[in-house]
């Protein structure tokens, strides 16, 4: 098995616990009545940690996982929306050298938000449009308190997601880690 | 020095992932096969979530105290008073006795009499934020099919979204795409509409004759193709409200049931068409 296939498994599995601990414990990890979205988060890890194309692979993993689990919005919904922000946040990784730990719950924050404002809209684009209805006050709770679960949790996701993704091409490509010997 | 060169590959997977991205979710918008997709897939990981639910509870209930530290603590200090006052000896059994106690509760509905039920245990909650359901531990091997209502003693809880072999998920009344019929003073029949987890339904387009007024309990109209049968209890009118310009009223409607503190429910086998 060469170096990249195993990185891949390894930030499938990660996704795949992440899924898992999300629907085991998310409920009992509401503040305020809004649970966390580990998947973003291990998107957005995945992106910094291996550049645009890793992040659009992960972040369509891991919302096909998350369209299993829901049931008002399209499946492939959540596929598309964490594709865009994982290869909108790679590119962002690749143009600017965010390998700052001071930056990197910032970074994710503001992705994480942007990821529930493209969510909505492309739900409203899907034609389920009532998904906003709750009105602003629950929007902005969603959003400033999945950012903040995000950048609490940001640094040890980023610190796993950069070891499981060393071997990677965009993880090499990005200097996170030495390139696999030819032979 | 590792030089970046693969742009291009990448903007192509991209490309190709919002292909597909949107090919599943036409699909999906069809009727296809994707819902029977995912209820597959559930009903392979639900055991293991459940199971895994159940057996670190403590965990969760732990950390679940921890995000709600300041509650908790003004809760905690009124139920130490309340124990101190009582000096019961039966906490050991204190859960146990609660869970039967919901059981019998569901076992005389005062509505829908002649509907066959089936009570189930709530066993879980969706995490999700913008999709507001619960998991129960009864599915299609126990007759329980999509659209059947699910009810407590106290009334409406939602309907039957999606169904596995042995577990059930329950669109709750306030999840935004629910709807149902609900009866209204003087005969009309009119349609409430879930906005959130943390709002009261709307019930919209309502004659400002109606004698609607706050308190009032409004129950399913149960017309005809409504797919809940007559006379359960939705929610309690908690405001009636004319916005500026508007020819109808609007009605909030609180609903009687707490679905974070659901403990059994029971679901109708109702078709649509039972009488």
């Amino acid at each position: 098995m060469t170096p990249p296939t195993k990185a891949r498994l390894r930030v499938a599995g990660i996704a795949v616990v992440a899924l898992f601990i999300e629907v085991t414990f998310g409920t009992d990890l509401r503040i305020w009545g809004v649970a966390p979205d580990l998947l973003c988060l291990v998107t957005v890890a995945a992106a910094l940690a291996g550049g645009p194309e890793q992040g659009a692979l992960c972040g369509f993993g891991c919302g096909l996982l998350a369209d299993l689990y829901l049931q008002d919005t399209p499946f492939g919904l959540s596929a598309l929306t964490l594709s865009l922000v994982g290869f909108v946040v790679g590119t962002f990784r690749v143009a600017s050298p965010i390998n700052s730990k001071v930056l990197t719950p910032g970074v994710v924050a503001v992705a994480t938000a942007v990821q529930v404002a493209v969510f909505l809209a492309l739900a409203g684009l899907f034609g389920q449009s009532e998904l906003a209805h709750e009105g602003r006050d629950w929007l902005i709770r969603v959003v400033v308190i999945e950012s903040v679960d995000a950048a609490v949790l940001s640094l040890p996701v980023c610190w796993l997601l950069r070891r499981a993704s060393r071997g990677s091409p965009g993880a090499v490509a990005l200097g996170e880690t030495q390139a696999a010997p030819t032979r | 020095m590792a030089v970046y060169r693969r742009p291009n590959r990448a903007r192509y997977v991209l490309a190709l992932l919002v292909l597909t991205s949107i090919t599943l979710v036409t699909l999906d918008a069809r009727g296809g096969t994707l819902g029977t997709v995912r209820s597959d897939a559930r009903s392979v990981f639900d055991p293991i979530t459940h199971a895994t639910h159940s057996a670190l509870a403590p965990i969760g209930n732990f950390l679940s105290g921890a995000a709600d530290y300041g509650s908790l603590k003004k809760e905690n200090q009124r139920l130490r008073e309340q124990v101190a006052g009582m000096q019961s000896n039966a906490s050991a059994t204190a859960a146990a006795q609660a869970e039967a106690a919901a059981i019998m509760a569901q076992a005389d509905l005062p509505f829908a009499t002649n509907l066959p039920k089936v009570d189930a245990q709530v066993v879980g909650q969706n995490p999700e934020n913008f999709d507001v359901s619960l998991e129960i531990d009864k599915g299609t091997s126990r007759g329980v099919a999509v659209g059947d209502p699910v009810v407590t003693q106290a009334g409406l809880v939602g309907t039957v979204a999606s169904t596995t072999a042995n577990g059930a998920t329950v669109r709750v009344l306030t999840d935004p795409i629910f709807t149902v019929g609900v009866s209204m003073p003087g005969g009309v029949a009119a349609e409430a509409t879930g906005v959130g987890p943390n709002s009261p339904l709307q019930v919209s387009g309502v004659d400002p004759a109606t004698p609607v007024k706050a308190g009032m309990i409004l129950d399913t109209s149960g017309v005809t193709l409504e797919t809940f049968p007559p006379g359960i209890p939705v929610g309690k009118v908690t405001s009636v409200s004319t916005d500026a310009g508007a020819l109808h009223d609007t009605v909030s409607l609180a609903p009687l049931i707490n679905p974070n503190q659901l403990v059994v429910v029971s679901v109708l086998i109702y078709s649509g068409q039972t009488p």
